[in-house]
C-alpha cells in the first residue's frame, strides 16, 4: 500500500505532456493506492496538461486525487486546475 | 489603432519597387509570346498580390479595390484558366501604369484627379472582358457591427483528435469568448480520457475529452467566430437556450478593449532577443579564452621571437575587444527596473495615505543584466521604507511648510567604475538622537563615543536595528536594513545613508559594473596571490621607512590625510618576511581610502571571476577566485568589505585625532 | 508569460503593420521575409503562433509549414495562413499539412488582432 506525491512542473502544456506522462508512468507502481498532486510550482497549464492530470486520476480508481500546494496567494492557474478537477470529480482538496 | 502615417513611406517605397517588378514580368511575358512561362507569371502574380496586400493593411482601399482585379486576373493566368495574349498583357501594363499613378498621388498627398478615376473604369472594363470577372465587393472583410441582442447558448463540442497537436487550445477558445464580455460555464466530459497506466505517452497529446458549455450574454456570431478554425474538423453544436429571456442590451460596439498605442515603435535599430543563458555561456567561454590567451602571452615572453610576439599581442588585443563587446551585451538600462517602481510607489503611498511623487533620473544608465534581479528586492525595501518611515503625512508636511506631495527620487549614474543608485526623499530625515540611543542600548557603541552624523546614520544597517515604534507590515521590523546591506554586498556592492533632519534622507548604493570579468592588480603576500580590482586602485607606494612606520603600524599620514592600513598577512594569517620591504596599494571606495600592505606588486592582470566554492564563501574579504595561466589560484579581494571591516572603525578616527 | 508571434511575409509593409499592431497588443514579435529567413530565425525558444503568407520567394508558406512541423519543438505551434480569397486550393493543401487557421489578405489591423486572439487568448 503506498502513497505517491507528484509535484507538477512549472509548465504543463502539450509541449511537455508526452515527457511528463512517461515520467509519471514510471512513478506509478502496482501497489500505489493514493496519489497526491502538488501544485505549488505550477505556473502554466493548458487543456492537454489538464487532460494528463485527468488521465492520472483515471488510474486511481479507489480514491480521487488529493491536491496540495494551493493556497490563496497562488498562481491563478493552480486554482483553476484545482477547481476544475474537483468539479469533474477527479480530485479533492486535501 | 496603430499609427499608420509612419509606415506610409515604407509602403510607397515598396510599392514603387513592386510596380517596377510587375512591369518587368509583364514585359518578359510579352516577349515570349505565344509561349508562356509559369515562373514569370508567378512572379507577376506575386507582385500584384503583394501590392494589394500591403495597400490593404496600410488602409489604401482605393488601391486595393483596383489592384484586386489585376491580381485576380493574374491568378487566372497562373492557374491556367486563362491564356496570355498580347492585348491582355497590354491592358495589364496599362493597369500597372495606373497603379503607379495612384501611388504617385499618395506620395505627393494629392487627391486622385478626376481623369484618373475616369480612366479607371475603362481599364476595369477591359480587364473584365478578358477574364470574365464579375464585379465583386471589395476583397477586404468588413467587420459588421452586430446589433444582435445577447443571448444564452448551449454548446456541445467534440473536438477532432489532433486539434491540440495542430496548436488549438480549447481553453483559449473559452477565454476568447469571455473576453467579449460573456460568461462561460464548462462541463468537461472526461469519461473517454484513458488512464495513464493504460496508454502510451503521446496518446495523451490527442484530445479525448468533450465539452459542454453554457454561454451567457453572447451572440451566435461571436461563438461561431470563436470556434471557426477548430470547427472545420470537429463536431460543434450550438443551440440557443430559449428559457432565458434574451437580454435586450445591445452588443458593445467596441469588441476588443482598445489599447492606446503605449508602445512607441522601436528605434530603427534592429533589435534581437537573446536568451540570457546563451549570453552567460558566451561570457563563460570568453573567460576561458582570456585565461588561455594570458597563458599564451606568458609563454611567448620566454621565447624570443618578435614575429610571434607581435601576433600574440594582436590576439590579446582582439580578445580584449571581443570581451568588451560581449560584456556590453549584458548591459541593460536601469530605467526598465526603475519604471517598475511607479507601481510600488503608487500602491504603497495609497496604502499608507501619503502623497508621494516619483522622480527618475539617469534611466539610461546601464548595468549588468545579472545584477538587475538581485537589486530589485533591496530597492523595493528602501522605496517602501522611505514612504513608510521617511515620508510624513500630508498634514504633517503642510504643518512644517513643506509641499503636501513628497518627492521620492531614484537616480542612477556611473562613477569611477561603479554604478551608483541613489534613493532620496524629502521627508523627515533620520532622527540621529534616537539612533544613537538605540545603538547604545544595544551595545553597538559605547556611550561616550564621538561619531560623525554620517557614522550615526549608517548604524541603521547593523543587524537587529529598527527604531520604528509600530511594526508596519510594509517594511517589517528589524529585518530591514541589514538584510538590504547583505543583499547589496552579495553583489560586491555597498550601501550607505546620509540624512538631514526634517529635510530628507538619501540612500546610496554602489555596485560594480560587471560581475564576470575583472581588471585587477595582482599582488602577493608570502606564497599567496591576490587580485585587487583595478578600478579601486589609486596608487602604489613603498612602505616609507622612518616616521616610525613598521610592519606593525596601522596607518600612515599620506600627504596630509590619514591612510589606514589593511594587513593581508594578518587577515589571512600568512607569514611575514622581515627581509622584504612591503608595498602599499592605495585603494579607494567611494569616499573611503585605505592602504593594502603586500609583499610584492605583480602588475595589472585581467581575469575571469570564478565564484567561490562553499569552503571559501564564509571567508570574509574575498569575493571570488581566479585561475592563473600557471594553474595557480589567485583570490580576489573584496575591497569594500575590507575597508569597511578593517579601516573604517570609529576607533581609527579617534587615533587620528589624538 | 508573454506570447511570441512570428510573422512571415515578403512585403515589408505587411510585416511592419503586423508587427506594430501585435506589439501594441503586448505580444513579442519576430518577423521574417520568407520561409528560409523564418527557419533561420527560429531560435529554439517557444513560438506561440506563426503567421505566414503562402506565396513567397525562396521558400513559400507551405514548404515552411511542412519544415516547421518536422522540427520537434515547433510541432505544436499553430499556423495562421494568409491567403487571397480565391486561393481555396492552397487553403486545403495547407490544412492537410496542418495549418488550420487562415486569414484573407489584405487584412485590417483589427482583424489581425481579432484572429490572433482567437488562437492565443
Amino acid at each position: 500500500m503506498s502513497n505517491l506525491t507528484i509535484v507538477l512542473p512549472e509548465v504543463l502544456t502539450i509541449y511537455e505532456v508526452s515527457k511528463v506522462a512517461a515520467k509519471w508512468q514510471l512513478m506509478l507502481s502496482d501497489d500505489t493506492t493514493a496519489v497526491a498532486i502538488d501544485l505549488s510550482e505550477l505556473l502554466e497549464v493548458d487543456a492537454a496538461g489538464f487532460q494528463l492530470v485527468v488521465a492520472l486520476a483515471q488510474c486511481c480508481t479507489e480514491k480521487p486525487l488529493s491536491v496540495i500546494g494551493v493556497d490563496e496567494h497562488h498562481s491563478p492557474c493552480a486554482l483553476w486546475l484545482l477547481n476544475t478537477l474537483v468539479a469533474s470529480n477527479c480530485a479533492q482538496r486535501r | 489603432m496603430v499609427d499608420l502615417s509612419e509606415i506610409q513611406a515604407v509602403f510607397i517605397e515598396e510599392a514603387k519597387e513592386l510596380v517596377l517588378q510587375f512591369e518587368e514580368s509583364l514585359l518578359a511575358m510579352e516577349s515570349i509570346l505565344p509561349n508562356s512561362d509559369d515562373e514569370i507569371i508567378n512572379e507577376a502574380f506575386r507582385a500584384a498580390h503583394t501590392i494589394k496586400g500591403s495597400a490593404g493593411v496600410v488602409g489604401y482601399d482605393h488601391i486595393v479595390d483596383f489592384t484586386h482585379f489585376v491580381e485576380a486576373t493574374m491568378e487566372l493566368l497562373r492557374d491556367h484558366a486563362l491564356n496570355p495574349c498580347e492585348k491582355l498583357i497590354s491592358t495589364l501594363l496599362e493597369c500597372n501604369d495606373h497603379i503607379n499613378a495612384l501611388i504617385k498621388c499618395l506620395e505627393s498627398n494629392e487627391d486622385f484627379p478626376q481623369a484618373l478615376t475616369d480612366a479607371e473604369a475603362g481599364l476595369l472594363e477591359s480587364l473584365k472582358s478578358y477574364s470574365g470577372l464579375q464585379d465583386q465587393a471589395s476583397s477586404e472583410q468588413t467587420v459588421v457591427e452586430n446589433q444582435e441582442a445577447t443571448q444564452s447558448f448551449r454548446v456541445s463540442a467534440q473536438f477532432y483528435k489532433a486539434c491540440m497537436v495542430d496548436g488549438f487550445d480549447p481553453l483559449s477558445i473559452i477565454r476568447y469568448i469571455e473576453s467579449k464580455g460573456s460568461t462561460v460555464e464548462v462541463d468537461w466530459l472526461i469519461d473517454e480520457v484513458p488512464a495513464l497506466n493504460a496508454v502510451t505517452p503521446d496518446e495523451l497529446e490527442l484530445c479525448h475529452f468533450r465539452m459542454q458549455l453554457e454561454i451567457h450574454h453572447s451572440t451566435r456570431e461571436d461563438i461561431n467566430e470563436a470556434f471557426e478554425f477548430i470547427a472545420a474538423e470537429s463536431n460543434i453544436e450550438i443551440a440557443p437556450i430559449e428559457d432565458d429571456k434574451p437580454t435586450p442590451t445591445l452588443v458593445k460596439t467596441d469588441k476588443q478593449p482598445t489599447k492606446n498605442n503605449k508602445v512607441k515603435p522601436k528605434n530603427p535599430e534592429r533589435m534581437m532577443k537573446i536568451p540570457a543563458q546563451k549570453l552567460d555561456e558566451l561570457v563563460n567561454e570568453l573567460g576561458e579564452l582570456v585565461i588561455v590567451s594570458a597563458a599564451l602571452e606568458d609563454h611567448t615572453k620566454t621565447i624570443r621571437d618578435s614575429a610571434l610576439t607581435e601576433i600574440v599581442e594582436h590576439i590579446q588585443q582582439l580578445v580584449s575587444d571581443v570581451q568588451s563587446s560581449t560584456l556590453q551585451l549584458r548591459m541593460v538600462q536601469i530605467g526598465e527596473t526603475f519604471n517598475r517602481f511607479s507601481r510600488v510607489v503608487r500602491d504603497t503611498s495609497k496604502e499608507l495615505e501619503k502623497q508621494v511623487s516619483l522622480e527618475i533620473m539617469g534611466a539610461e544608465t546601464e548595468l549588468d543584466k545579472s545584477m538587475v534581479e538581485k537589486i530589485v528586492d533591496p530597492l523595493t525595501h528602501l522605496v517602501r521604507n522611505a514612504i513608510d518611515h521617511g515620508m510624513e503625512s500630508p498634514a504633517q508636511r503642510a504643518d512644517s511648510g513643506k509641499p503636501e506631495y513628497g518627492t521620492l527620487s531614484l537616480k542612477a549614474f556611473h562613477d569611477s567604475g561603479s554604478i551608483v543608485i541613489e534613493i532620496s526623499d524629502d521627508g523627515r530625515g533620520l532622527d540621529k538622537e534616537k539612533i544613537k540611543e538605540k545603538a547604545i542600548q544595544r551595545n553597538l557603541i559605547s556611550p561616550d563615543t564621538e561619531l560623525t552624523d554620517k557614522e550615526i546614520a549608517n548604524l541603521i544597517f547593523e543587524p537587529g536595528f529598527s527604531t520604528a515604534e509600530k511594526v508596519s507590515n510594509i517594511s517589517g521590523r528589524g529585518v530591514g536594513m541589514d538584510v538590504v546591506r547583505k543583499n547589496i554586498e552579495a553583489v560586491r556592492g555597498t550601501v550607505s545613508v546620509e540624512s538631514v533632519e526634517h529635510q530628507g534622507t538619501c540612500f546610496q548604493l554602489r555596485l560594480p559594473l560587471t560581475m564576470a570579468i575583472i581588471d585587477g592588480f595582482m599582488v602577493s603576500v608570502a606564497d599567496a596571490k591576490f587580485v585587487i580590482p583595478l578600478d579601486m586602485v589609486t596608487e602604489c607606494i613603498e612602505l616609507p621607512l622612518g616616521n616610525g612606520a613598521t610592519r606593525q603600524t596601522d596607518y600612515i599620514n599620506l600627504r596630509g590625510t590619514v591612510l589606514p592600513f589593511i594587513h593581508l598577512s594578518r587577515i589571512f594569517d600568512l607569514p611575514t618576511n622581515p627581509k622584504i620591504r612591503p608595498s602599499i596599494v592605495v585603494v579607494k571606495y567611494g569616499q573611503l581610502r585605505a592602504g593594502i600592505v603586500v609583499d610584492q606588486l605583480l602588475g595589472e592582470f585581467q581575469t575571469v571571476i570564478k565564484p567561490l566554492g562553499a569552503l571559501f564563501e564564509k571567508m570574509s574579504g574575498i569575493s571570488g577566485s581566479s585561475i592563473l595561466g600557471s594553474g595557480d589560484i589567485a583570490l580576489i579581494l573584496d575591497v569594500p568589505k575590507l575597508i569597511h571591516d578593517f579601516a573604517h572603525e570609529p576607533e581609527s578616527r579617534k587615533l587620528a585625532n589624538s | 508569460m508573454t506570447k511570441k508571434i512570428m510573422i512571415v511575409d515578403d512585403s515589408a509593409s505587411i510585416r511592419q503593420v503586423a508587427k506594430m499592431t501585435l506589439l501594441a497588443e503586448g505580444y513579442e514579435v519576430i518577423d521574417a521575409c520568407d520561409g528560409l529567413d523564418a527557419i533561420n530565425k527560429l531560435d529554439d525558444g517557444k513560438i506561440n503562433l506563426i503567421i505566414s503568407d503562402l506565396n513567397m520567394p525562396n521558400m513559400d508558406g507551405l514548404s515552411l509549414l511542412k519544415k516547421v512541423k518536422e522540427m520537434g519543438q515547433y510541432r505544436f505551434t499553430p499556423f495562421l495562413m494568409l491567403t487571397t480569397e480565391s486561393g481555396s486550393d492552397f487553403v486545403s493543401q495547407g490544412k492537410q499539412a496542418g495549418a488550420k487557421a487562415w486569414m484573407i489578405k489584405p487584412f485590417k489591423p483589427e482583424k489581425l488582432i481579432n484572429t490572433v486572439s482567437r488562437i492565443l487568448a
